[in-house]
């Protein structure tokens, strides 16, 4: 057995030893995908064509959110303008009592206008169109994009510069509409759209702030948890990552507002309503100076309610702020990778298509290689040595395997050394799990190797697999994304070279769904070993 | 004491791309006793190679069979390959490892490693008067140098039977005489028995114990070198270099007519030395007496006379040359 091994092992000696193989096999899948990374990364003043325009389709079923429901005058279908008491022996009423020491203007107080719908918001930012449809605080005063300033969006931006985009959302995004999650998800599986932005019924709920209110003991939380799904196509995985950026970002500056609301709110309502407390409700008695409501604080919560829509617009320069736990992910693997810049992204999937279409052609000529043995008589000489047929057999599949591997594991080492010197920090742009990485590997050196011995096999003289097999490798590439762009998944699955670039984008995102990837390349690949190795076995013979 | 090696009607038929089957080796039957260089002489296109494949296990024999040290090579093939070392007449190595690393190689190849294997690459090294250049890349060697570590593979598991398949094709003069006082040194030094293939006539002369002659896959002379020029009997060769004016077909007769002491005159017509070449051997004709030199100034003003231009004359003792050219009427050239 020790001689199976021995080679195997010669297998990797030789190839390490030809320079010009190792020009092939390494060098210049390094050089045409760290070339394609500058080129589509963002790095070079191109990149935005790149990027322009990619369909969208929303879907916005948010319901939005009431605030007086929240504040507990629901009940009596009371405005804060009915709530009154007296102030100075004279009735008074509470919205009166606001605006005559705050801005706060008279709608903002009316029951039937306060109500938030972020996603509105949300699908008028995409859209990159003013809301028209007046409905509560927050559609007080539409957006204007020419003041969006957003790193994200502008040529100059800073620190939070990540695809260099110089223009708007609208440039970016070309947004439809639908009504149902499930047509916009079909229309992404289509391939119609690069990504479908789906705003759940109880987004608004969500997102607005906790009120506590202290004076009668009770606690009013928010209504039924929303989310947004992203639905990314995972044949345009770096799209749907820009789609998904952008969307994070709004509903993380969302957040943000949120959290400020609830506090400044939260403290003014239960102050307001604990006095009121305190007073049993006789209201006669009470005195607008008891409230210790300070003309700051009352600034503030008018100020926030007043100016929501202008406070959105600045915060909005800070989109890819992480941490926002109001999306949720479906099919693309971008939970982790969004925090990389777009090089890195490029070099996952457009690296890992490269290493993979390239181990096609290790793989294959590394097994014709069998023919270069018989004309300079090793083979014959092998046969002549008290070595059992099969384990040359043996020996020169597990070799070719092991060239392979070690040829990908190289070439995506490369990309994560090159992707780390271009961030200028430690990038593992295919994660850390050393083990899943191992596996996935494995799997793609499978079937490479598992191709190159079918054809091989298949094919009768040299020139034949040196005729077929770049065909070969060159059209399951096309297939597999392998030249800079992608055909929809269901023609793309046709390649295997689609499931080790998937599951290496896993691997990137830190996902753990590998399997249904991996099980795929191991299947093909022990399927072509076996038939392949039958067929392959012809040309151990002189 | 049994034949190192016992060949047992064997025979090799392939098929052609025309579907025709072709008789390479047509039932050869010969033994090679231990210890003794046995040479396997014949043209190109003989059948050696076909029949030192099917003795060392890479062919497998259309019909027969052959034991190397009383193995099977149909049968026992890892024992009988065990007790041969295979010395091919291309340079079976790889082009991209040093010389050590092919001999380490070949070396684990015939179940040898650790120290032994290292012991061994070592003084083959010495042997060949290559350890110098030991870690060096094969492509960077001379043909002659590459020979020698082809030499040296074969020698590596000391092998009771060396197969050596025309070992000095392709290289200097000096390379050649190292190579062949290798040889020598293996029989006298080591007691190995070796095949010895060529067409080379002065190789098998020198070298051999006994010579097979091969033609068209068959044995047609076996033994040793006395035996086989007796054969043709102690008759001198002349031969007579002519320019490119062909000859007919009666005039060789006609000439040993007129010349007392000639037994025979072949003739062998100019031959081009490769396909679209401008290049060509000379006709010749040969012709057989008892006493050459006699016979010789007779032959030269016959030939002045009839207009041939004589562009070489040489006379030879009975060689294997001559036994092969009375066996089949052609030059072993041919």
């Amino acid at each position: 057995m020790k001689k199976i091994w021995h080679i195997a092992a010669k297998e990797l000696q030789i190839v390490l030893r030809d320079r010009n193989l190792v020009l092939i096999m390494f060098l210049t899948p390094i050089v045409l995908a760290t070339i394609m990374g500058f080129a589509f990364g963002g790095v070079g003043d191109s990149a935005s064509s790149s990027f322009q325009h990619m369909p969208v389709v929303l879907v916005n079923l948010d319901t939005g959110f009431d605030l007086q429901q929240q504040i507990g005058v629901t009940e009596t279908n009371l405005s804060l303008n009915d709530l009154t008491f007296n102030v100075d022996g004279a009735p008074t009423s509470v919205g009166e009592l606001l605006q005559a020491n705050t801005d706060i203007t008279d709608t903002a107080l009316n029951a039937d206008s306060a109500n938030f719908n972020f996603g509105n918001q949300l699908a008028s930012i995409l859209a990159a169109t003013p809301l028209t449809d007046s409905n509560g605080l927050t559609s007080t005063t539409a957006f204007n994009l020419d003041e969006l300033t957003c790193p994200l969006l502008t040529e100059n931006g800073q620190e939070n510069q990540q695809f260099a985009f110089a223009g708007t959302l609208d440039d970016l995004f070309d947004v439809d509409e639908m009504a149902s999650a499930e047509a916009a998800r079909a229309a992404v599986d289509r391939g119609d759209y690069v990504a479908a932005v789906i705003i759940a019924p109880g987004f608004s709920n969500q997102m607005m702030p906790t009120f506590s209110v202290a004076g009668d003991g009770g606690e009013t939380t928010s209504g039924p948890a929303g989310e947004i799904e992203v639905y990314g196509s995972s044949g345009s995985p770096i799209s749907a990552l820009i789609v998904r950026s952008v969307v994070e970002g709004v509903v993380n500056q969302f957040t943000r507002i949120s959290v400020a609301l609830g506090a400044t709110v939260d403290s003014a309502v239960n102050i307001l309503l604990r006095n009121v407390s305190l007073a049993n409700f006789d209201l006669t008695n009470f005195n607008l100076a008891d409230l210790n409501i300070s003309t700051q604080t009352l600034n503030t919560i008018t100020g926030t309610l007043q100016t929501l829509d202008s406070s959105v617009l600045d915060p909005l320069g800070c989109l890819l702020t992480p941490g926002a736990s109001n999306l949720h992910v479906n099919q693309q693997p971008l939970d982790q990778t969004q925090t990389l810049d777009a090089f890195s992204y490029i070099m996952i999937v457009l690296g890992s298509a490269q290493a993979v279409f390239f181990a096609l052609f290790t793989g294959i000529f590394g097994m014709n290689s069998i023919y270069e043995e018989k004309r300079q008589w090793t083979l014959q000489r092998l046969i002549a040595s008290p070595t059992p047929p099969r384990y040359l057999l043996l020996g020169k599949l597990i070799g070719n395997l092991l060239v392979v591997a070690f040829q990908i594991s190289v070439l995506l080492l490369a990309f994560t050394v090159i992707a780390s010197l271009v961030r200028g920090a430690p990038t593992f742009i295919y994660g850390r799990n050393i083990p899943a990485f191992l596996l996935v590997v494995f799997a793609i050196a499978l079937f490479s190797s598992g191709l190159g011995v079918l054809v091989v096999g298949l094919f009768k003289t040299p020139e034949q697999v040196q005729f077929f097999g770049p065909m070969i490798s060159a059209t399951l590439g096309a297939l597999g994304g392998s030249f800079g762009f992608r055909l929809p998944p269901a023609v793309g699955r046709i390649s295997p070279i689609y499931w080790g670039v998937s599951a290496l984008e896993k691997l990137g995102a830190g996902e753990s769904g590998l399997a249904l990837d991996v099980g795929v390349l191991l299947a093909i690949g022990v399927v072509l070993f076996v038939v392949g190795a039958i067929l392959f076995r012809r040309r151990m013979t002189i | 004491m049994p034949p190192m090696v016992q060949t047992q009607k064997l025979c090799k038929s392939f098929r052609r791309s025309d579907g025709s089957m072709v008789d390479a080796v047509k039932g050869v039957t010969f033994d090679i006793e231990k210890g003794e260089i046995f040479s396997l002489l014949g043209p190109n296109g003989a059948g050696k190679t076909t029949l030192i494949s099917m003795i060392s296990g890479l062919l497998a024999p259309t019909e027969g069979d052959a034991t190397i040290g009383g193995f099977s090579i149909t049968q026992q093939p890892i024992e009988a390959k065990k007790l041969m070392g295979f010395i091919p007449q291309e340079i079976a190595l790889y082009p991209e490892l040093s010389a050590r690393q092919n001999l380490l190689f070949f070396g684990r190849m015939y179940g040898l490693g650790g120290k032994e294997l290292n012991r061994r690459v070592d003084e083959v090294l010495a042997f060949i008067d290559l350890a110098d250049r030991q870690k060096d890349r094969i492509d960077t060697f001379s043909g002659g140098m590459k020979r020698r570590v082809n030499i040296a593979v074969g020698l590596l598991h000391r092998p009771q039977l060396i197969y050596m398949d025309e070992p000095t094709v392709g290289i200097d003069p000096q390379n050649r005489r190292r190579i062949l006082d290798t040889v020598k040194q293996l029989r006298d030094q080591f007691q190995m028995t070796v095949l010895y293939t060529t067409h080379l006539m002065e190789e098998a002369q020198e070298l051999s114990d006994r010579v097979g002659i091969i033609d068209h896959g068959e044995i047609i002379a076996l033994g040793e070198q006395g035996e086989l020029t007796q054969q043709v009997g102690e008759e001198d060769r002349i031969e007579i270099g002519l320019g490119n004016r062909a000859v007919p077909a009666t005039y060789p007769a006609e000439l040993q007519a007129q010349i007392p002491g000639v037994t025979r005159i072949l003739y062998t017509p100019a031959e081009q030395l490769a396909e679209g070449s401008s290049q060509s051997t000379p006709a010749r004709l040969t012709a057989f007496a008892k006493r050459g030199r006699t016979a010789l100034p007779q032959l030269i003003q016959v030939l002045n006379k009839d207009g041939y231009e004589i562009q070489s004359v040489e006379v030879r003792e009975p060689d294997l040359e001559a036994v092969f050219l009375a066996l089949t009427g052609r030059a072993l050239r041919d």
